[in-house]
């Protein structure tokens, strides 16, 4: 009977209404514990220290809800620089609210370049910023 | 039942099958939008924050001895602390040197073709740098 199959389709759209709502309510309840590992950059520059030497600061900061341990930072661009860690200041395992600056020094890197500068932790997540190589 | 009467509950099921479908479309899409705007919301307070410490620093090379020593001038309104020396892209001296408006600071860093300083605020200060050849 006709009514029937639209009580049936009705309720089938009923069933996929109630499923977006328990979605969007457990999605809403989970998210948070997973938003709990998050790093940030706070501030990054990039100068020239000498010939294509450049000296890099990099300030991350713990912007979730457990303690991480920070990774050296890499950098992609033009010339595929390579850094080397010359200073911490604070501790690579930060907690929640805190930052650590890391400055480390850079080859072969050109003046005026854009680079990416992403950072790693060791629960996995990651940061990234974009610098200018400034003289 | 008749046939009229079917047709009156089969149209408030699905009348109340469409409301539940709104109303969890309507809870996906605020829940979409509440999440981006806390994410705006954060990166603009980071970004303030930063701006926030960002205070005019003006420090001058005055003399750069051979035999490593550095006069460095706060030619700035602020006081100024610098943390760490770089000479040559190498780590020279780490510490805390404050040099208030108006003074110099004479520091033992070593003597080399680039002097760069940075100040409690992060800030890298190019002081020296001559072009290799």
């Amino acid at each position: 009977m006709p009514s029937e199959s639209i009580v049936i389709i009705a309720l089938a759209v009923i069933s996929l209404g109630l499923v977006l709502v328990a979605g969007t309510v457990g999605m809403n309840a989970l998210a948070p514990k997973a938003e709990e590992l998050r790093v940030g950059i706070g501030s990054v520059q990039m100068v020239r220290a000498l010939g294509d030497r450049y000296l890099l600061v990099v300030s991350v900061v713990n912007l979730g809800a457990v303690p991480v341990t920070v990774q050296a930072p890499t950098l992609r661009g033009e010339g595929n620089p390579s850094c080397s860690l010359l200073h911490v200041q604070g501790s690579l395992s930060i907690k929640p609210g805190e930052r650590v600056e890391l400055t480390l020094r850079c080859s072969p890197a050109r003046l005026g370049s854009e680079y990416l500068v992403m950072v790693g932790t060791d629960r996995g997540v990651q940061a990234w910023a974009k610098v200018t190589a400034t003289g | 039942m008749g046939k009229g009467y079917r047709h009156g509950i089969s149209s408030a099921v699905a009348a109340v099958a469409l409301l539940v479908v709104a109303l969890a479309i309507g809870m996906v899409a605020l829940s979409i939008f509440v999440r981006n705007v806390n994410v705006a919301v954060s990166s603009a307070e980071l970004e303030a924050g930063r701006q926030a410490v960002k205070t005019p620093e003006r420090l001058t090379l005055v003399y750069w001895s051979r035999d490593g020593r550095a006069w460095i001038a706060n030619d700035g309104p602020e006081k100024v602390t610098i943390v760490q020396v770089y000479v040559d892209a190498n780590l020279a001296w780490s510490g805390t040197q404050a040099i208030p408006p108006r003074e110099t600071a004479v520091m033992s860093v070593g003597y080399g073709s680039s002097l760069i300083v940075k100040t409690g605020t992060g800030m890298l200060h190019v002081l020296r740098r001559e072009e290799v050849r």
